[in-house]
């Protein structure tokens, strides 16, 4: 095994467009559950509404990418207001089984063959992407490798940059707006909504700017997916992927601003980690001082499950000795709630 | 206050249950709530003189909590009316009093209007056929069911003109959103009923909006701030930022200026007075640990100073003495004799009599959902339903002294009486 390419992978995973848009999407989480107590099964919907939001726009309408864009996040906006309205004076289930559900609605629809013209069926739709990437400064035929980074294009490169600096933006605003008054209601309404009202606060209010401000970063970030892979496909929008954000949310630690920025890079490092070392375990005759061949019990084709269960396993060991994530305060979180 | 000093505003007012008072900031009106067939609140009229401090007293179950719910917004009544400094809780604006020929005119008319509107442009839109006819008579035949429904609910014909017109608006929306989004003429008919249900619903929440109760955070914005029995404190968040917390029309709660840090000099202010609320109930050395740290006596204290961040005009305590130490008990209720001083009503519930005695200048006294007594402390003291209520009628007896037989018709009188509330409440 090459561990230098090894490393290499997987610190270019940690930085690729990947785990830009998980930090981006797992930051309007953290603002959802971390912040407000919102539980949010369908982060992945926005995400979808987003992406679709600025594909549609420009093959459908012929509208400028920067108008998409736009549109997207007012889809987004709308979403939110579409579960939130009716869902944020009841108990915090609801919330979840609305977003879960709608999550796969949104994509369903997509990919209805009905909808074929419109949104592409389950082909997604495809170029859409070209205005965005004539303002790359980088090459687009060339590859750059910049310290152990890799980048298979300019475009890649630029994409990926473009997303970490919309990333650096959202912290600073979710820092910002946690400090405030604003975020105190916030903090207040995950810890006892009947205190905040009883002090005058419609907390109503407040969850559903929480949930606009949440949902409109989770389709930012489906965005710069589907610009980055230039492509809005259906089925990248699949109920797992809400899950895989939690994770890399959990990882880095709930209601803390970097918590999902670390958390994504880690997970994202983790997952090229596992896969490259057991891809050649399963393949070549390997073996562990020349007692045991991995190729006996693994082939090449359950790696992609088998490196989801090692992480499964990761994340099980950090709940069991740090249950509060890489960032946050175990004092905090051990205050009971009475 | 219990001294003599300024003559008493409540001198003079009979000891009757439901007696009006000389200048009231509550007055509660034939407050009915009921789960189901067991009635928990049934209050003819209570009226709290401002400025006073009210207990209310009971035995467990007696409604005293369901009560305060009801007057704070935390729980709504299936009847009755509340009014806060002449301001009626339950509806936020009055319902235009229409004569029954008026209404149903309006209401019809407006709702005939709206749906066959919807009707006639969604005909015109969907030029596959000639459907119109059938549009039309799909627009009043709705038009006239959703009529019948709801020609008797209380407001109905008039909430029905408003549906119709929201209808109308909303088809019109519809259309254009027709028009603009539907990628082929055959969904017109979709995006036209979209159209209808956005337009319907947003008409029906904006009624009901408008004439509906006052939400309870709107009920605390006018100044009548509750406490709660199982003490509620923010346990993350510092001591400090539970007390900015009660602060009202904060800058920067509002989105906008949170992003752009419009608040700073506001909350310098609000630290301020924090700080000054903080050393009076002894909890500066506390101020930046987390309120979660804080022991239940504490609690109770931080919970109080935060609704006084509020600058409350009535002060709602539920049980504000329960856990507490003795101690603690007695700066408590040093801090609940100073409110009358600059005008502050207080209202709270209490179990324990010698605090009642103490503190208040007035005490209401609950069974069974009822106010069976009001009075000065002095004089609910000696009553003897105060007393049976709360100790039991027999109390004072031995077993051998009653009277079997008595006391077996007294308990199906009790089951009678009880039986037929719940059939009026069933007959409701």
């Amino acid at each position: 095994m090459n561990w230098s390419d090894i490393i290499s992978n997987a610190l270019t995973a940690a930085v690729a467009l990947n785990a830009a848009w998980f930090a981006l999407a797992g930051i309007g989480l953290n603002v959802h559950f971390g912040y407000t107590g919102l539980l949010n099964f369908g982060q992945i919907g926005f995400a979808a509404i987003g992406a679709y939001g600025v594909g549609v726009s420009v093959t459908y309408f012929g509208w400028n990418i920067w108008i998409g864009m736009l549109v997207g996040i007012l889809m987004a906006v709308v979403l939110a207001l579409l579960l939130g309205l009716p869902t944020l004076r009841l108990r915090a289930d609801y919330l979840a089984i609305v977003t879960i559900a709608a999550a796969e609605i949104i994509r369903l629809v997509a990919r209805s063959v009905a909808l074929r013209n419109f949104s592409g069926g389950s082909n997604g739709i495809n170029g859409f992407s070209s205005q965005f990437y004539e303002l790359s400064p980088f090459s687009a035929s060339e590859s750059y490798k910049i310290g152990p980074f890799f980048f298979s294009s300019g475009r890649l490169l630029f994409v990926t940059a473009v997303t970490w600096v919309l990333v650096v933006l959202a912290v600073g605003m979710v820092w910002l707006l946690m400090r405030s008054p604003w975020g105190r209601v916030l903090r207040s309404i995950k810890e006892d909504e009947d205190a905040v009202r009883a002090l005058g606060k419609s907390a109503y209010s407040y969850k559903l700017q929480s949930l606009i401000l949440g949902g409109v970063l989770g389709g930012i970030a489906g965005m710069m997916f589907a610009i980055g892979t230039a492509t809005v496909q259906p089925d990248n929008f699949q109920p797992p992927q809400t899950f895989f954000i939690w994770a890399a949310m959990i990882i880095g630690g709930v209601g803390k601003v970097w918590g999902p920025v670390v958390g994504s890079m880690i997970f994202w490092a983790l997952l090229s980690l596992t896969e490259n070392i057991l891809r050649p375990m399963a393949s070549a005759n390997y073996s562990v001082f020349g007692i045991f061949d991995f190729n006996t019990i693994m082939e090449g084709v359950q790696i992609g499950q088998i490196r989801f269960m090692l992480v499964g396993f990761g994340l099980l060991l950090l709940m069991v000795f740090r249950p509060q994530g890489l960032f946050g305060d175990k004092n905090e979180m051990a205050l009971d709630d009475n | 206050m219990t001294t003599e000093a300024v003559a008493d505003p409540l001198e003079g007012v009979a000891h009757v249950p439901g007696v009006p008072k000389p200048d009231p900031v509550i007055i509660a009106d034939g407050v009915l709530r009921h789960f189901g067939g067991l009635i928990a609140v049934d209050v003819e009229h209570l009226e709290i003189q401002r400025g006073v401090i009210t207990a209310l007293i009971g035995p467990n179950g007696a409604g005293k909590t369901t009560f305060f719910n009801l007057l704070t917004g935390f729980d709504h009544a299936q009847a009755g009316t509340r009014v806060y400094n002449g301001r009626e809780l339950d509806r936020r604006y009055e319902i235009p009093q229409w004569d029954q020929a008026k209404s149903t005119v309006i209401g019809l008319l407006g709702s005939l209007i709206g749906f066959m509107l919807g009707a006639f442009i969604l005909a015109r839109a969907d030029d596959q056929s000639d459907p119109s006819l059938t549009y039309l008579v799909t627009g009043f035949v709705v038009a006239v069911g959703v009529f019948l429904y709801v020609r008797n609910k209380p407001g109905g014909p008039q909430s029905l003109a408003v549906y119709g017109t929201s209808t109308a608006l909303g088809t019109a929306l519809g259309t254009l959103f027709a028009v603009l989004v539907s990628p082929t003429s055959n969904w017109f008919s979709t995006t036209m009923a979209v159209g209808w249900l956005i337009g319907g619903g947003l008409g029906i929440g904006f009624w009901r909006w408008a004439t509906g109760p006052l939400p309870s955070y709107e009920i605390a914005q006018l100044g009548m701030v509750r406490t709660f029995q199982l003490t509620k404190v923010l346990a993350r968040l510092t001591v400090l930022n539970n007390m900015r917390l009660g602060a009202q029309n904060q800058r920067g709660e509002r989105f906008l200026s949170a992003l752009f840090q419009t608040w700073k000099t506001q909350e310098k202010e609000i630290t301020a007075k924090a700080d000054v609320l903080l050393d009076r109930f002894l909890l500066s050395k506390m101020r930046d640990e987390f309120a979660g740290t804080l022991s239940g006596g504490q609690r109770k204290l931080l919970e109080m100073a935060g609704v006084l961040m509020t600058d409350p005009e009535v002060v709602m305590l539920d049980e504000p003495m329960a856990g507490v130490n003795p101690a603690l008990t007695q700066s408590l209720l040093e801090h609940v004799i100073e409110l009358p001083a600059d005008g502050t009503t207080v209202v709270f519930v209490e179990h324990n009599m010698d605090v009642v005695r103490e503190i208040s200048d007035w005490v209401v006294m609950m069974a069974e959902g009822r106010i069976i007594a009001e009075g000065p402390p002095s004089v609910i003291g000696q009553d003897q339903r105060v007393i049976d209520a709360y100790l039991g009628a027999h109390h004072d007896e031995t077993l051998e002294e009653l009277d079997k037989t008595e006391l077996a018709e007294e308990v199906d009188q009790d089951l009678d009486e009880q039986e037929e509330m719940a059939e009026e409440v069933e007959d409701e």
